[in-house]
């Protein structure tokens, strides 16, 4: 009697834990928040996609999810782990594991640049971003995992035509040893790191290089927790600052259009967008929101165009890059292959021969995603 | 739809048991099926259209098979339709696309799935075919015993005569219920805890340039690797046995500590036991015991594909094959002369070999992997190796003491000892346990 007593506690107990639980997440779900699921489509359901988002969006976006995130690093924590969610924890910063592209992808993407290169015969540039693994490495001691951007780095140059210009960011980030290249608890470069490879490479991109003495920093968010954070909840480290590098000489105004993956359309006239400051991606302030293309028009006195291929990666570098073009259009290849080829005449719009230069620029990691440089079958390449 | 995933954890399944304990018996064979054919949608809508297809097929042609009333040919010719239609299924589950005659790259839930329905299927053709059992009338029986939720995901494998009566006459006590909760939990927190826990270190390994790891990260990644693909199976096998427990079902027991292996062959009896049970059943009954190399080729053919159908795993087929032919032949005389502790630890390097062509992505990453486990560039520690070891020890630890025999014995002799406080304390560890899997699953 007594055994099959403690048996039926222990099913109530189960069940009553696994019904708190879904009321829980109905409720933060429906009320407290006000989310949405994913829209539904028959044909994302059929592609299974639908029901991956819906996973996903339950699995990311719940407050029961961030404790259960929250509580598993304490306790890994306790167990002496310092790699939590694929991220090193040091007390000091946040480090992301990286997964490298193979050589394979690094061969699939340099052809695909290169036969980009033999249609347009316009000057072209290739930069490719360090991890902040490869950055910090000295810095910390226990960790000594290896980073293989040198050896990557090696292989795509090695691998792009002669003609193309390989811009270096990895000499003058690696040469300054200073942690605040990159954010504590993100993977992007800061306005610092920015400025770095801003000054070791716009020569070769044919300008003069401004000196530090020319630019104010603005502290534009100050309590900036990246995605690194977000995915450990590790409240020991520092929050970072966005700084935003303002050019004193005279003001770099710029307006932005962006063209989103619906199509839609919007324009700031800043090439910053403060209005990210409140939202969960508080480090798409710098330059706004991802979008497929983003056109930018700026007062510099130099009047080049340049049109750039890149990834999230290269946002702090546009406010320096500000200063000596007049004309630059972003091109995000991964948003673009998202809408498949929906954007097609929006991208046909950008004719590569009205631009002085070219540039690719991508952190090392993205190079992996080869699926996205197909799209650069769809520019419009007549001379 | 996983069974760690949250949608089923905190939606489906409470909603599901509720649910069918409050209907009528005659409707929850049903019901379950109801429950199962939304969950094979939810992964994959297209290929689960083939399959019911496939699996009314089977029904239909089964009945032809059993009726006296057919000619011998007849009944041949109706069985070799039922086998010609299944192979058609396993090529469907190989991503082979109907329309554009080639092979696509398939969703890795429904390689989960698939082979099971396939194998289910043919269990029940050659059942009927051998009068091992007369087919089933009611078609809503015998599509819950293809596609029954619990057993869906690598859940294990049963033939059909062992499970026919369990569709009809079945009994849900709350020692049932308790128990199978009890087994849900536990393959929930060793899919979970354990087997999300050791993916983590073998990320950090394989993401690396294979070619510069030390020796003994390399190990330490292939013995990850192996823990890894060992609690993915162990808990769903678990979670299936518990969950089908909660709805009156009795599915057997799929692995039995096969980290305490003293030779392959014996690896293999204790790992994934009911696909070695349905191989021996059906491949050997059929083709006899004297052609010995074909059984033990489409034997080996239905592991690899079992277990994701790529060239790789056939490779770590063909290298198990070997190792079982030369262990027959030469090494059990061996055996015999060396000391257990040293067999086991040799099966288990031989083990993790086999391992590592199962769980990297093509034969060169393989091949290379193996080399640098055997020392090819040169450096036997480094930094890394420490960071790794000091940083996981605890999961290493976790992994061994619950995939050997060691903590089953432990808590066998204290259930004799403390015989009154066992019960209550391992339901409430269970509980705890439970919270612990819960975070993990919704962080993972």
């Amino acid at each position: 009697m007594k055994f099959s007593l403690i048996q039926k506690i222990f099913i109530c107990a189960f069940f009553t834990l696994i019904i708190v639980c879904s009321t829980y997440l109905i409720l933060d779900f429906s009320f407290f928040n006000k989310r949405q699921l994913p829209e539904f489509s028959f044909q994302k359901f059929l592609k299974g996609e639908y029901q991956d988002s819906v996973s996903k969006y339950f699995s990311e976006n719940t407050s029961l999810a961030k404790s259960a995130t929250y509580f598993k690093t304490h306790f890994d924590m306790l167990a002496g782990k310092s790699f939590i969610n694929g991220i090193y924890i040091n007390k000091s910063s946040l480090i992301k594991i990286p997964k490298f592209p193979s050589v394979q992808d690094i061969k699939c993407v340099s052809e695909k640049i290169n036969q980009f290169r033999y249609k347009t015969k316009q000057p072209m540039y290739s930069l490719i971003i360090p991890t902040k693994s490869q950055i910090n490495n000295e810095q910390f001691l226990s960790y000594s995992f290896q980073s293989d951007d040198l050896w990557i780095m090696e292989k795509y140059n090695g691998s792009l035509d002669d003609a193309i210009v390989k811009l270096d960011a990895l000499t003058p980030l690696i040469y300054i040893k200073d942690m605040s290249t990159f954010y504590k608890t993100d993977s992007n470069l800061t306005g610092w790191g920015a400025f770095l490879v801003y000054a070791h490479n716009i020569k070769q991109l044919g300008s003069n290089p401004c000196s530090i003495s020319q630019f104010n920093i603005q502290h534009i968010v100050s309590n900036f927790y990246g995605k690194l954070f977000d995915k450990t909840l590790y409240s020991d480290v520092a929050p970072d600052v966005i700084d935003i590098f303002r050019y004193n000489i005279y003001t770099v105004s710029g307006s932005v259009n962006q063209i989103f993956n619906d199509h839609s359309f919007s324009q700031r006239l800043s090439l910053e967008d403060v209005s990210q400051q409140q939202k969960t991606d508080a480090i798409n302030v710098v330059m706004g929101e991802p979008a497929p293309i983003k056109h930018i028009s700026t007062n510099s006195k130099d009047k080049g165009r340049i049109l750039i291929f890149a990834d999230q990666s290269i946002n702090p570098l546009i406010h320096f890059l500000a200063i000596h073009y007049q004309n630059i259009t972003i091109v995000d290849l991964e948003e673009v292959k998202k809408v498949d080829h929906k954007l097609k005449d929006s991208i046909q719009q950008i004719n590569c021969s009205e631009y002085d230069q070219v540039l690719f620029a991508y952190g090392i990691e993205n190079l992996a995603n080869i699926e996205q440089f197909n799209a650069l079958d769809m520019f419009n390449l007549k001379p | 739809m996983e069974f760690t995933s949250v949608i089923f954890l905190f939606f489906i399944f409470p909603a599901f048991f509720l649910i069918y304990h409050l209907i009528p018996t005659r409707f929850k064979n049903f019901f379950i099926l109801l429950i199962s054919l939304f969950i094979v949608f939810w992964s994959s809508p297209v290929l689960s259209w083939c399959m019911i297809f496939f699996t009314l097929s089977n029904f239909i042609l089964c009945r032809y098979i059993y009726s006296s009333a057919l000619s011998k040919p007849k009944r041949n010719y109706a069985f070799l339709c039922a086998i010609f239609i299944n192979l058609l299924a396993f090529a469907l589950s190989l991503g082979f696309d109907l329309n554009k005659c080639m092979f696509f790259e398939q969703k890795l839930i429904v390689w989960a799935m698939i082979p099971l329905l396939v194998l289910s299927n043919t269990s029940y053709i050659l059942d009927v075919y051998t009068k091992k059992c007369v087919p089933q009338k009611n078609i809503i029986d015998y599509f819950t015993y293809i596609f029954m939720f619990p057993k869906l995901f690598l859940g294990p494998l049963t033939s059909y005569h062992k499970i026919q009566n369990q569709l009809k006459n079945r009994q849900v006590t709350s020692q049932k219920i308790a128990d199978g909760i009890d087994l849900t939990i536990v393959g929930l927190a060793e899919n979970c805890i354990l087997a999300g826990g050791v993916l983590e270190i073998q990320k950090l390994v394989l993401y690396q340039n294979v070619s510069n790891i030390s020796v003994f990260t390399a190990w330490v990644g292939a013995v990850a690797m192996f823990f890894n693909i060992y609690f993915n199976l162990a808990g769903y096998a678990n979670m299936a046995r518990g969950l089908g427990k909660m709805i009156g079902f009795e599915l057997p027991v799929n692995f039995r500590c096969p980290i305490s292996s003293n030779s392959v062959t014996n690896f293999f009896e204790r790992f994934n036991i009911s696909l070695l049970c349905f191989i021996k059943t059906y491949i050997e009954g059929f083709f006899g015991q004297k052609s010995k190399i074909l059984n033990i080729v489409i034997g080996g053919l239905i592991y690899a594909w079992f277990f994701g159908g790529n060239i790789n795993k056939f490779i770590a087929v063909i290298y198990f094959i070997l190792i079982l032919i030369l262990e027959n032949l030469v090494l059990f005389k061996i055996w015999k002369k060396i000391s257990l502790v040293i067999r086991k630890f040799t099966t288990f390097i031989l083990v993790l070999i086999g391992t590592v062509f199962i769980a990297t992505d093509s034969l060169w990453d393989s091949l290379t992997y193996i080399g640098v486990m055997f020392g090819s560039n040169g450096v036997f520690l480094d930094k890394s190796t420490a960071i790794l070891t000091s940083s996981f020890i605890s999961t290493f630890g976790l992994c061994w003491v619950f995939s050997s025999k060691f903590f089953q014995n432990k808590l066998a002799k204290f259930q004799k000892k403390c015989a009154k406080v066992y019960y209550p304390l391992k339901l409430a560890i269970i509980i705890i346990l439970f919270v612990f899997s819960c975070a993990f699953c919704l962080n993972n």
